[in-house]
């Protein structure tokens, strides 16, 4: 084990020499904006497994590494829009973002956790950056500590905490002072994460308001007043609806006024449970009693689904089959297919149009076909 | 005086069923304690299990119910025939996708002749604080739960965010609950106005831990109501708002962004204290406090309940990370209190006339 001091005159000279210790498989132990790390070149199998053998039990948990940039990071992982928006605004800076592994990635076992993904940062200080330019590869970033010993913020406090036995796994050690005590880095798994609740379908949406027939526009100071709007469009469309279903095709931006609209026909038909956000049951259905007749007021929001055999497996069709009052909050996100589904079974669609005009009012448009 | 009679320990083998949510979620315990807890996203992709990849993508229930079903057994280490009741949701949830559990578990319970348990999710995350781990410790020991009720359940996920009195297990009084959205949900909207994606929740709650509080005004919904409800649409327009003059003002969102979501998060904690507190206050005979749901994943929402009810000078008990949000053992714990409750059923025909109900309430 060998100790450099870093020093301005020194540096180019020992980076060099520690990459030669990592291109042989050596471990590097060096500062980060966070404390000090342990590197491997993250391409050689042996030398992780060595960091591993060295950290002591740790579970299933995998080390992160260090690339210099976004491209350099996805020549490994597949960086999907979520990752791609983190790198862009975040990165460099104490954040790791988790993707997916790219089939063959040359990556150890260790640094591909087992579901086959990687954590990723890019470090906002100049040692490892310089490192891992120098060798051409991601470099491991854990912290150096051995597990359940104290994060290593000097190399005086680390080899006090670091048993012997351990230290014989250490090759180069660059100390670079006392770092500041930063907390350790945000890890954000991107894997399961998708953003096609961003899918726009406001085209087909606008494209059909633009051949349909406005009804009705009006300007809301509140949510109080969305609902009384609610009611009285409700009364005009139910009371002169002969058969089949009827939908209430809602779109809008996050808080537009969708929900406080759906609550408004909850109190026509008066529904006696409280008319809520149907975001996560997807579809929520509220009892109702039509002159003496149990009925049932279909709630959807399409916010969460993420494609169309999702959408055409959401039991819509059956509740559109037994002629309900149907409200879909996002409608605009499928409308085409849910036009043709309405078409195929029979039904009517009034497609109303949320707006903000400032934090409490809204522009509430109310189209019907021709 | 009555004599104290030792009985014997009913411990009967329960498999639990959860499709009312995204993932696939099937649990095995034993009595109230849990010997395996399974969900779609925890198996290894890398070992095939029976011969089935399970289908990630969200809701696939009926492709991925049977190789969790073989995953929880094989976890638990029992054998099909060592099944005793079947415990499966029943509402709410969408229509759809309860019916793929409901199915499977009547199928299973008319194959090995055994008791069928239809349970509401929502008591699943209610009792799933009561849970044991496989070696029957936890807090809620036998003696604890002989003298904890009447007590308050504070449940909070992405679908739910109520207050309920709970006289006895099996005794609930909903007391307050979300106008709009729910908590949970609340956290993923922005984290999607955030372009975190969807779910971005988890992402807004790593943010917020580096973030410093006061930088960021954001509202604290309905402080001054009255009632025990909850609303959180107002605090969405006020983030989307904020959000616009942020990103409008130029400065880099790494600058701002853990700041505006600490601020976040501390308005959705501060809601729920103030209306914990309230729901405490109008109720003096409440001995503890339940917590469940996928919102105290967040340790930071966790902790600051816990204070305020500690602080009270009650007890509060709730589930560990693996059993806060969906999960099948909650279903095994609300089915036990069924099965002492003689809630479930054993003919045939009954169970097969048993329908899902996606607007089953407490």
């Amino acid at each position: 084990m060998e100790i450099i001091k870093l020093t301005e005159q020194n540096l180019e000279e020992s980076i060099a020499k520690a990459v030669e210790v990592l291109k042989a498989g050596g471990t590097v132990i060096y500062p980060t904006e966070t404390c000090y790390g342990i590197g491997v070149d993250a391409t050689n199998q042996v030398a992780v497994d060595k960091v591993y053998d060295y950290k002591g039990f740790r579970g299933q948990k995998p080390f992160s590494m260090a690339v210099t940039s976004k491209e350099m990071a996805a020549k490994y992982v597949e960086i999907n829009d979520i990752a791609d928006n983190l790198y862009k605004n975040y990165l460099p800076g104490p954040v790791t973002v988790v993707s997916n592994a790219k089939p063959n990635s040359g990556i150890a076992t260790g640094v591909v956790s087992q579901w086959g993904s990687i954590g990723i940062r890019i470090p906002d200080h100049k040692i490892p950056v310089m490192l891992v330019e120098k060798l051409g590869k991601p470099m491991t970033s854990t912290s150096a500590n051995v597990s359940y010993k104290p994060v290593p913020y000097s190399i005086e406090s680390f080899l006090k905490n670091t048993p012997k036995k351990s230290q014989k796994y250490l090759d180069l050690i660059l100390d670079y002072g006392e770092l500041p005590k930063n907390v350790p880095s945000t890890v954000l798994d991107t894997t399961m994460n998708s953003l096609q609740v961003l899918r726009e379908g406001k085209i087909e949406f606008e494209n059909a308001i633009k051949k349909s027939k406005l009804y009705k526009q009006v300007e809301t100071k509140d949510p109080e007043e969305t609902i009384s709007f609610a009611k009285e469009i409700a009364d005009h469309f139910i009371t002169n609806h002969d058969n089949g279903a009827l939908v209430f095709a809602l779109s809008g931006e996050l808080g537009a006024g969708k929900t406080q609209f759906s609550k408004g026909v909850g109190e026509y038909l008066k529904v006696e449970d409280i008319v809520n956000s149907p975001t996560y049951t997807i579809i929520n259905e509220y009892k109702y009693n039509d002159n003496g007749i149990d009925r049932v007021l279909v709630h959807m929001d399409t916010w969460r689904i993420s494609d169309v055999k999702e959408f055409n497996r959401s039991g819509l069709q059956e509740y559109l089959e037994k002629s309900d009052i149907i409200l879909i909050e996002w409608a605009d996100k499928y409308f085409n297919d849910l036009e043709q589904m309405v078409k195929s079974i029979g039904g009517k669609i009034v497609k109303i149009n949320f707006e903000y005009l400032s934090q409490t009012e809204r522009k509430i448009s109310v189209y019907e076909s021709n | 005086m009555k004599a104290i009679k030792k009985e014997t320990k009913f411990e009967p083998i329960i498999i639990g069923i959860d499709t009312s949510c995204d993932e696939t979620s099937i649990a095995v315990s034993k009595g109230r304690k849990i010997l395996s807890n399974i969900r779609t996203t925890q198996i290894d992709l890398h070992k095939k299990f029976g011969g089935v990849v399970p289908d990630i993508s969200r809701r696939a229930h009926e492709e991925n119910i049977e190789g969790v079903y073989r995953e929880a057994l094989r976890k638990a280490k029992i054998e099909e025939n060592d099944i005793e009741y079947i415990a499966v949701t029943y509402g709410p949830g969408l229509a759809i996708d309860l019916e793929v559990g409901i199915n499977f578990a009547k199928e299973l319970a008319i194959k090995l002749n055994k008791p069928f348990v239809p349970v509401n999710h929502m008591e699943g995350h209610l009792t799933s604080a009561l849970a044991l781990n496989s070696k029957g410790n936890g807090d809620v020991l036998d003696v604890v739960l002989d003298n904890m009720f009447p007590a308050l359940a504070l449940l909070m996920s992405g679908k739910h965010t109520e207050i309920v009195y709970v006289k006895n297990i099996g005794d609930y009084k909903k007391l307050g609950q979300t106008l709009d959205d729910a908590a949970g949900e609340a956290f993923d909207k922005v984290g999607r106005m955030l372009n975190f994606g969807y779910p971005g929740g988890p992402i807004v709650s790593e943010f917020a831990k580096r973030g410093e509080l006061g930088k960021i005004s954001l509202p604290i919904p309905m402080e001054k109501s009255n009632d025990l409800n909850f609303s959180y649409s107002g605090l969405k327009t006020a983030c989307l708002y904020k959000i616009k003059e942020l990103r409008e003002s130029n400065i880099p969102e790494k600058e701002w962004i853990y700041d505006f979501c600490r601020s976040f998060v501390e308005s959705i904690t501060r809601s729920v204290e103030i209306k914990l507190l309230k729901a405490l206050e109008q109720n003096s005979d409440i001995k503890s406090v339940l917590v469940g749901g996928g919102v105290f994943s967040s340790e930071f929402i966790l902790r600051r309940v816990l204070k305020l009810v500690n602080d009270y000078g009650l007890d509060m008990f709730y589930p560990t990370k693996e059993i806060r949000s969906d999960n099948g053992a909650m279903i095994c714990i609300a089915g036990y209190f069924n099965i002492i409750r003689n809630n479930y059923l054993t003919d045939i025909k009954q169970i097969q006339v048993l329908e899902r109900n996606p607007r089953l309430s407490l």
